[in-house]
């Protein structure tokens, strides 16, 4: 850390050094420029006061429980409120949820609905944050809620969440009154916690204390957890039973039993901040196989007993995908082969998620290559079917449960750079709902945009 | 007789012009875009309501919204994409005012193959010495994001430049590319 500090600052010393003065051009224009804008604003301060009370109102109506009962202003404690007991009719009509800049339109929850809700239900939480405007600066987030989307794309908002405070979803079993998350604290790593539904009450996991991702379910029900240090954590939803070695970017074998990803391989130095080698991690034991690719190779999905990868070079036009591999666990000694995708994608290919019939659900990288592709990679046929199309938008992130894919785009290809969106995709029939779009730009200062909407998602999946 | 704010612009500007450029040249990753960031966050500073009475207090301040701005305008023009695509030395060649003054200029390259996000998160955490919390609440991202921008970024200098996280990097050595080419060596001042 103190090495990257002196590189910026020595850089930064040079630079500051050899500036030549503000030319008078620029200051002319920098002058007059700000006495426009102090005009302007002098002139439109009564207008403020009236933007001061719809800020306030709205923050108001996020106090507001399910029934609609009107609340005090939010607590200032961190424990998050629901956002409603249970209505009495279960049969009244739709009721608007409390809205706030930035949010979706939701629906209060009507008793029953989450306890109902089943696989392919997803969770969703908001923290809607704008940048730019007057001050050049960027807002606090406008609210932080948790919502609850169908299938079909009906919202309800299920709990309001403290707004200075992150909470990422990480797993949720459909019809479950609590939720897997990473809890966020101040100068902290992320913390692993339960999430309850019904109270808003996080619980702290023990020997969670600082997690940085979720990777998934092991073939025994078992958590698994990564640290920003790349271990991979084993926990039975009481305590950690397991450390795993690193693994980066982990996907997970249908089994639940073998992690590929990238680490250090057996001997070799680690710590080094390199993302190290492509190899496979046996959950049960911790033993690691390195997969004889170099380490320009990545793995990106399973397909039975196979780990699929996508190897790269940077060239002068950008990241250039240089070969997919195929490596089958089952027989190690026949070394790496190479996977034919032929089709519509272009550069390297992002996290997959592995179908029932071993096809991968997958998209071109959005860290490595702008690319609006997502689809199908069959290894058995060496094909890639391009799914439907996002409108240009770059798939960041997806998942698969039940027949469908759901699908987080952005604009652009930066990995959060902007609000994102969620998408739920028939495979069967392509047909396509947007589940959580972006926000307009209504209750937006002049000048400002939206930087960040929808934090973090998770479907619902069945029960252990 | 000139404002209080005039005053203090005056005097930021004739005596710390040069320093608030190279600061937004890190963050934005060339010149060029710097000098439109900092024209644009001095305006938006003194035409705010931010009262600062101190010429430190006021670089601060120009400093963060700096921060702030390259973000937007990195987005307004799509410059993502560029900054992708111009991934581990490959953006564009610097501009005659920083080459021609023998300044590292593999640095600046180096910062311009980031994302906006990575090379803001990497700045601030780096060389302001914000806090995680900090750096979120002033880019207006999740203090996760900047975890991750702040890993990335500094492990995408690592590639470029070759191992500025380790203890001893003098004198640097830059990778160009995997596999292409000799690595060069340059000296830092």
């Amino acid at each position: 850390m103190t090495d990257v500090h002196d590189l910026l600052a020595r850089t930064h010393d040079a630079l500051g050094r050899a500036e030549a003065p503000l030319d008078a051009a620029r200051h002319d224009d920098l002058l007059s420029g700000i006495r426009r804008r102090r005009r302007r604003r002098h002139a439109g301060e009564v207008l403020g006061v009236g933007a001061a009370v719809v800020v306030l109102g709205a923050g108001g109506w996020l106090g507001l429980q399910r029934d609609g009962a009107p609340q005090p202003a939010q607590s200032p404690t961190a424990t998050p409120a629901p956002t409603g007991a249970a209505t009495p009719d279960a049969d009244a009509a739709p009721v608007p949820a409390p809205d706030a800049p930035g949010l979706p339109p939701a629906l209060v929850l009507p008793p029953g609905t989450l306890e109902a809700a089943t696989p392919g239900w997803v969770l969703t939480t908001y923290q809607p944050v704008h940048v730019g405007g007057d001050t050049g600066t960027g807002s606090g987030p406008t609210a932080h809620v948790l919502d609850l989307v169908s299938p079909t794309g009906e919202r309800y908002r299920v709990l309001d969440l403290p707004a200075d405070r992150r909470t990422t979803l990480a797993r949720w079993d459909a019809g479950s009154m609590q939720a897997l998350v990473l809890a966020d604290r101040a100068d902290r790593a992320d913390q692993g916690a339960t999430l309850d539904l019904t109270t808003g009450r996080l619980t702290p996991l023990d020997g969670l204390d600082e997690v940085s991702g979720y990777v998934g379910l092991t073939g025994q029900g078992l958590d698994l957890w990564t640290t920003d240090a790349g271990d991979v954590l084993v926990h039975d939803g009481a305590r950690v039973v397991q450390e795993l070695p690193p693994v980066h970017d982990a996907v997970i074998d249908r089994t639940g039993l073998l992690l590929a990803g990238t680490g250090p391989v057996p001997g070799a130095d680690a710590g080094d901040g390199d993302a190290g080698a492509p190899i496979v991690v046996d959950v049960r034991t911790g033993a690691v196989t390195t997969i004889p690719a170099d380490d320009t190779c990545r793995p990106f999905g399973w397909s039975g007993t196979e780990v699929l990868l996508s190897c790269w070079e940077i060239t002068a036009d950008g990241p250039r995908a240089t070969a997919s591999l195929r490596y089958d666990t089952a027989t190690p000694t026949a070394g790496v082969r190479g996977l034919t995708v032929e089709g519509d994608i272009a550069g390297p290919t992002g996290r997959g998620v592995e179908l029932p019939d071993g096809r991968v659900v997958a998209t071109g990288d959005p860290h490595l290559e702008c690319t609006d592709a997502w689809g199908v990679v069959d290894p058995a046929a060496g094909t890639f079917t391009r799914g439907p199309g996002v409108d240009g938008r770059t798939p960041s992130l997806l998942d698969v449960v039940g027949g469908a894919v759901y699908v987080q785009t952005l604009e652009y290809c930066s990995g959060g750079g902007t609000p994102v969106d969620l998408h739920r995709v028939d495979l069967a029939t392509g047909a396509t709902v947007e589940l959580s779009g972006v926000p307009g730009t209504r209750d937006l200062p002049p000048g400002a945009t939206w930087i960040s909407a929808m934090t973090s998602w998770v479907v619902g999946t069945p029960g252990r | 007789m000139a404002r209080p704010w005039e005053r203090l612009l005056e005097q930021l500007v004739h005596e710390r012009y040069g320093t608030l450029v190279g600061w937004a040249t890190l963050v934005c990753g060339s010149r060029e875009d710097a000098q439109d960031v900092l024209q644009d966050a001095l305006m938006a500073t003194f035409s705010s309501r931010a009262r600062f009475t101190t010429l430190p207090e006021a670089e601060q301040y120009v400093r963060r919204a700096v921060a702030t701005r390259s973000i937007d305008a990195a987005r307004r023009r799509g410059r993502e994409r560029t900054a992708i695509r111009t991934v581990a030395g490959h953006a564009p060649a610097p501009t005659p005012g920083v080459e021609g003054h023998h300044l590292p200029a593999d640095v600046v390259r180096a910062l311009a193959g980031l994302t906006q996000r990575e090379r803001a998160c990497v700045v601030l955490r780096h060389l302001e010495d914000l806090s995680v919390r900090e750096t979120a609440g002033l880019l207006g991202i999740s203090e996760g994001a900047v975890k991750r921008y702040t890993s990335d970024g500094v492990a995408r200098l690592d590639v470029v430049l070759g191992g500025v996280t380790a203890d001893n990097h003098e004198p640097m050595t830059v990778q160009p590319l995997r596999g292409a080419g000799a690595a060069t060596e340059v000296t830092e001042r």
